[in-house]
């Protein structure tokens, strides 16, 4: 059985300027210490699918809408607060984008990550505090600064204060979102190797959320390219990096800039991705596809089994026998 | 060339910083700013047209017709001289909003030139100017506008300057943080790279930045100002009679409190609109102006 | 922490001095002979002279202003009153408790109601109570301490005949002065508490929480309030100094015999040395308020304590750092941003 399984998510947002179709239609599994990459543009869906695993949208506009999400046999959606509290931060916790702002100023670090070890274990306060500090020793901090306030330490510091936070109770999932794009270049090879180790170390599934191809040919066993709220490419990664199918994919990669091609200019994706209020019909990617034809526009295409465990979302691949 | 290239970027980064059909835009949404824009509105006009919309005059006594309640000849009531009191706060109100806009202009004036000082200059100068200002801000504003007013004597003219020295700390200091924040940003940056100078570059590129926080801030205080005016005239400073003035009116009508309510009642209403039509715009435009809801 | 405290006091001892010269400056300018007031109409140059030296009115300006800012800093002698044979001291003593509690209800008032009322909304956005209360800020916010007085007086003195319209004779006398004085304040604060929550619920420190598992509660008071109460704190610094002014006003109004009431008629008297003491011990009192105020700050925000440590920047003070002003609403457009980032 999957740790995770996500079928059909669809989630929209209700705003005053209309309704936001942030993910359509999402489906992927995870195994027990798997990571799966998520790739995609800003926009594309990625963190409110991440954010919807723990059932984190902002209230009242996000709304899951359809699909399940089965986490260790337990439906996600119908949890009541009490079982999602206790999921929160114990079995499944989360690194955030920007460390800058997701440490609360007014408390110590130690205190940030002892909270989280008292509200789902039975240790005192003391005891609390010394776990914080070991797990601060193990992201690489002095035991001693737990005291110290989150203003007090760098960017990349304090993202280990927030590592450590997400992995102090040895949660069965953990979500990294872009946790590396809000630090400096130097250091993000650092906390991404860190947090890949402290993963193995325990056996923890991770879901990496990305845009950078690079990082997740490093570290993933699956990929998820997310285009306009769904799911275009999805496959093991070696598959994925071996035969590249979707046009999006494609042009991901293109735009990566590469030491072994002499290449004098990359070559960016035209074009802009579609305002989430008002999707096109058909192909999502459509009006920016080098390949597009008339029936794209028209016709929405399946996701389709190319190759076994390889899905693909495109109407080039529509006569080529898949896996049924 | 180069210096004229840089030179537009940061012109075409201040237009996209203020653009005031997108202020307007999301101003218009506010259904409660614009209750504030149209009370302002009909005020000032009220106000400044008070010759024509008046129906009697301002003076006139009326010996025979003394402490009337309100009826369809005298909408406000008449005082204890037979003066229509609704013509009465009709005038008051051009006094009350005259004087408070004066006082606005020198807070601002004053204020915004050592803001601007400050914050640009920065080190010992900045310093100097920062504790001149908490020294103003240690005497409460009310207190200071009320020692500055026993000190300068009754008339419009002392009374806006009694109440504009207590605006001028606060505003230094908006003008200053505004400043500072500006300062790092890149046009600037640019704006000196390419050669231009000093003097230059706080007129062009700081002074319309600043704008947006004072903008709202002055409307706030408008609104503030009318009721410390009022207060002042109500304790028998500021403007003297004859001239009238919403706090003075009030003041008049405790004596009758008893028995004629009208007197005591209609110019703190006007008084209290006044307010609310401004504090609610200035509360509307601060979101309007707020960066962090701009897309 | 001590280091702070002391500090944050050294520094009051400039700005007092500050006030006093100014203070001086200003009553020294103020019209009218102060001599030929108390000889009345009918005296000679010699009467004149001899009365003037007396009350050492002869000397040049800056003696004055050094003798009485000496006398005020080495005895705390703030001079004698023209009006009457007292000292000034004594004059004011008296009537300092009076105004003093006046002012200390108030800010108790702001502090107890405005800040749970402010959160409550905030945590019912969008519900009839939110709406309500909102509604009711904005209005009260804009209602003049002294009109509302007056009709307060009106309504609940002299047709309700529920409460006394002036003295402090008794419990019930307290009511109207304290609140009709603090509203405004009370409305602000609430108003400020609001927006400022709903700005802090919808940072990423607060997701944070959440997705550590705590209770909402928990996420509420130990995440959230201590840090929307931040520019609270401010304000109700700000506040302080309207409520405490707004006292002369009021105090006139229900013929209470406090420093405000004292302060109308030593204007009307000309009595300087009576105003400079009284806008002396006001400023005093403020200052000392906002000395706890920002203790209070530094215990909750550790920034500012880093800042002062840090030597270089000693007279930082939380006022020079500019806060974001505070959005009014959260409202159902705030999530679009989200939505749109997502």
């Amino acid at each position: 059985m999957n740790l995770l399984e996500v079928k059909d998510l669809t989630i929209v947002y209700d705003t005053s300027e209309g309704t936001v179709h942030a993910v359509n239609g999402v489906s992927f599994e995870i195994n027990n210490g798997e990571t799966l990459g998520i790739v995609g543009e800003t926009g594309a869906g990625k963190t409110t699918t991440a954010r919807s695993l723990m059932r984190l949208l902002p209230e009242p506009q996000g709304i899951i809408k359809e699909g399940s999400i089965t986490f260790d046999g337990k439906d996600v959606r119908n949890m009541s607060e009490k079982e999602l509290r206790h999921m929160r931060g114990f079995d499944i916790s989360m690194i955030f984008q920007d460390p800058m702002t997701a440490l609360n100023p007014l408390l110590t670090v130690e205190d940030q990550i002892a909270e989280s070890i008292r509200e789902h274990t039975k240790l005192s306060k003391h005891e609390s505090v010394i776990e914080a500090r070991k797990m601060l020793e193990k992201v690489g901090i002095m035991a001693e600064r737990g005291s110290e306030y989150p203003h007090q330490f760098s960017g990349g510091m304090q993202q280990r204060v927030v590592i450590a936070i997400a992995l102090t109770c040895n949660p069965k999932l953990l979500i990294a979102d872009e946790p590396t794009s809000a630090l400096d270049v130097t250091i993000q090879a650092q906390v991404l190797k860190m947090i890949a180790d402290l993963q193995q170390e325990s056996g923890t599934a991770m879901i990496l959320i990305t845009h950078d191809l690079g990082v997740v040919a490093e570290t993933c066993d699956k990929v998820a390219i997310m285009y306009a709220g769904e799911i275009v490419e999805y496959g093991k990664a070696e598959d994925v990096y071996g035969r590249i199918l979707h046009p999006y994919t494609q042009g991901l990669f293109d735009s990566l800039p590469s030491l072994d091609k002499n290449v004098r200019r990359l070559k960016p994706i035209k074009g802009l991705m579609p305002d989430p209020t008002d999707l096109p019909k058909g192909c999502k990617f459509c009006p920016r596809c080098e390949f597009a034809s008339e029936k794209c526009k028209e016709t929405e295409p399946p996701l389709k089994e190319l190759t076994p465990g390889h899905f693909v979302r495109c109407l080039r691949y529509e006569k080529e026998s898949g896996v049924s | 060339m180069s210096r004229r290239r840089i030179n537009d970027a940061a012109i075409a980064a201040l237009k996209r910083q203020s653009n005031f059909a997108d202020i307007w835009r999301r101003l218009k949404k506010n259904k409660l700013a614009m209750v504030g824009l149209v009370i302002v509105c009909i005020l000032v006009i009220a106000c400044v047209f008070a010759n024509l919309i008046a129906p009697y005059d301002y003076a006139a006594q009326d010996y025979s017709a003394r402490l009337q309640f309100p009826s369809w000849q005298h909408l406000c009531g008449t005082d204890n001289f037979g003066r229509d009191i609704f013509s009465r706060i009709l005038y008051g109100g051009r006094i009350s909003l005259l004087v408070s806009l004066m006082s606005c202009v020198i807070s601002l004036v004053f204020g915004g030139l050592l803001g601007i000082v400050s914050g640009y200059a920065g080190g010992k100068t900045d310093n100097i100017i920062m504790r001149l200002c908490d020294l103003l801000m240690a005497i409460p504003a009310t207190l200071l506008a009320i020692v500055i007013s026993a000190t300068l004597g009754g008339g419009v003219f002392q009374t806006a300057i009694a109440i504009s020295i207590g605006g001028i700390a606060p505003t230094a200091r908006l003008v200053r943080a505004t400043a500072l924040t500006i300062r790092g940003q890149q046009y600037i940056e640019a704006a000196r790279a390419a050669g231009s100078s000093q003097f230059h570059i706080i007129m062009t590129h700081a002074v319309p930045n600043c704008l947006a926080p004072i903008i709202v801030d002055m409307s706030l205080r408008i609104g503030g100002n009318i009721m410390m005016i009022s207060a002042m005239s109500f304790i028998g400073l500021g403007v003297q009679p004859p001239t009238p003035e919403w706090g003075q009116i009030l003041n008049s009508g405790r004596e009758f409190i008893r028995n004629f309510w009208p007197l005591c009642t209609f110019p703190g209403l006007a008084i209290m609109l006044t307010m609310f039509g401004f504090n609610v715009l200035g509360d509307g435009l601060r979101d309007a102006l707020d960066p962090k809801l701009k897309q | 922490m001590i280091k702070f405290i002391i500090k944050r006091i050294l520094w009051m001892i400039p700005i007092f001095l500050g006030v006093l010269v100014i203070v001086f400056c200003l009553s020294y300018f103020m019209p009218g002979d102060p001599v030929q007031d108390k000889l009345g109409s009918s005296y000679t140059q010699e009467d004149y002279d001899a009365l003037a030296h007396e009350m050492g009115l002869d000397r040049p300006f800056l003696v004055q202003m050094g003798d009485y800012i000496w006398g005020v800093v080495t005895r705390f002698d703030l001079g004698n009153a023209y009006s009457s044979n007292q000292t000034v001291l004594q004059m004011i003593s008296a009537r300092v408790p009076v105004s003093l509690a006046i002012g200390l209800l108030g800010t108790l008032l702001v502090i107890v109601l405005g800040i749970p009322i402010g959160v409550f909304s905030a945590l019912k956005q969008n519900t009839v109570a939110d709406y309500t209360i909102t509604t009711f800020s904005i209005i009260l916010a804009s209602l003049p301490g002294f009109w509302l007085a007056l009709m307060c007086i009106i309504v609940f003195c002299l047709n309700l005949r529920w409460l006394p319209a002036s003295g402090l004779g008794s419990f019930k006398a307290w009511i109207l002065p304290v609140v009709t004085n603090s509203l405004m304040s009370l409305a602000s604060v609430t108003r400020m508490t609001r927006s400022s929550m709903l700005e802090v619920i919808r940072q990423d420190y607060i997701w944070t929480a959440k997705a550590k598992g705590l209770p909402s509660g928990k996420v509420i008071f130990k995440h959230a309030l201590k840090n929307s109460l931040i520019p609270v704190i401010t304000m109700v610094g700000g506040q302080l100094g309207i409520i405490v002014g707004g006292s002369v006003i009021t105090e006139t109004i229900f013929n209470i015999p406090g420093m405000g009431m004292l302060m109308v008629t030593a204007i009307n008297k000309r009595d300087y040395p009576l105003i400079l003491g009284i806008t002396v011990i006001i400023s005093i009192f403020v200052m000392v308020m906002n000395l706890l105020v920002d203790i209070v700050y530094s215990l909750i925000d550790p920034r500012i304590k880093s800042q002062f440590k840090s030597g270089k920047k000693m007279f930082i003070k939380k006022n020079d750092i500019s806060f974001p002003p505070v959005k009014g609403q959260g409202g159902p457009g705030s999530g679009l941003k989200e939505a749109k980032e997502a």
